[in-house]
């Protein structure tokens, strides 16, 4: 769960920092078009976000920092929480979320199981060994304890295919796999989308 | 400690259950052994690398082996079939050299399929 809410933070860190600069890129590439002081010109767009006035409270903070007081105080906090900040990003950037394995069966012998993926692909490959079927995708997930986990394959059918039909053939190529995994299996049927892709 | 065949390198219990285990792989129809994307999964030592298997030994100084394995599919049996005599081969092979007491458990991990071309 620390994982989960680390990594989602460092996409999102990732993604304001990504549009923060690009947005910056942006204007400062506005801001190149003219020269001197004119509207569109770099002098104008420090004008313009107040970058003298930034630069002395700056100043200022950098003074007050070299003598103690409340402010080095709350800045040495707020570096700490920075610091904790950046190990946080670290840990969901460079740690790998171990992927868990569908378990088939479990005892003191050992376990037989298979990587979610590898069913996926299973399932796939029995969904479109029917005529009707155009392609599949799916969707496996295992379970947090003990055997099973949760299947879903989209069917992708032609127009002229009635769509219940190719769900239900597509449930009955998986039975015997989801019998023997523990899976609970949803099958639903889809139109490709104009344009689409068929393999 | 025994001497590895090939190589004459000395070779721990570990890696020779390692070295059985990919023979039981061998020996059964329809699964290869499979490395990993990074090469996680495989038994390393002087006389050489055993691919798809991780032989780790536990703090009681039984050796747990991991069979990571590719499955051809459709498969000619259920994989749970397939896992079961795998599992069964690496124990008698074991047995026949005297390592039962090492052998602790066997766990077989599906971790790809091979598809084949469908022809209906």
């Amino acid at each position: 769960m620390a994982l989960l809410g680390a990594r989602g933070l460092a996409r999102l860190t990732a993604l304001l920092l990504t549009a923060t600069l690009a947005l910056a890129g942006v204007v400062v590439a506005v801001f190149s078009i003219q020269g001197d002081s004119s509207t569109l010109s770099l002098p104008s767009l420090v004008d313009l976000v107040a970058l003298d006035a930034l630069h002395a409270s700056v100043g200022g903070l950098l003074a007050d920092l070299e003598t103690d007081g409340p402010v080095a105080a709350m800045t040495g906090l707020a570096a700490a929480a920075a610091v904790l900040l950046g190990l946080i990003l670290l840990f969901g950037v460079l740690v790998r979320r171990r992927e868990r394995l569908v378990v088939m069966h479990s005892d003191a012998d050992g376990t037989i199981a298979a990587r979610p993926r590898a069913l996926g692909r299973a399932a796939e490959t029995l969904g479109e060994q029917s005529r009707d079927v155009l392609r599949t995708s799916t969707r496996t997930k295992a379970r947090r304890r003990g055997r099973g986990g949760r299947l879903r394959l989209t069917v992708y059918h032609a127009r002229t295919v009635d769509g219940t039909a190719a769900a239900t053939a597509g449930r009955d190529r998986l039975r015997a796999l989801a019998g023997s995994f523990a899976l609970r299996v949803r099958v639903r049927s889809r139109v490709p989308r104009r344009g689409a892709r068929v393999r | 400690m025994t001497l590895d065949g090939d190589s004459g390198h000395p070779v721990s219990e570990r890696v020779r259950l390692a070295g059985l285990a990919a023979q039981a792989i061998a020996a059964t129809d329809g699964i290869t052994p499979t490395r990993g994307p990074v090469g996680r999964w495989q038994t390393t030592s002087e006389s050489g690398t055993v691919d798809g298997v991780l032989a780790v030994e536990d703090g009681r100084g039984c050796i747990e082996l991991d069979l990571h394995l590719a499955a051809r599919w459709p498969p000619a049996m259920p994989l749970q079939l397939i896992a079961e005599q795998l599992r069964g081969r690496v124990r008698r092979s074991a047995a026949i050299f005297g390592m039962t007491q090492r052998l602790g458990a066997v766990s077989v991990a599906f971790d790809d399929v091979l598809a084949e071309a469908s022809s209906s």
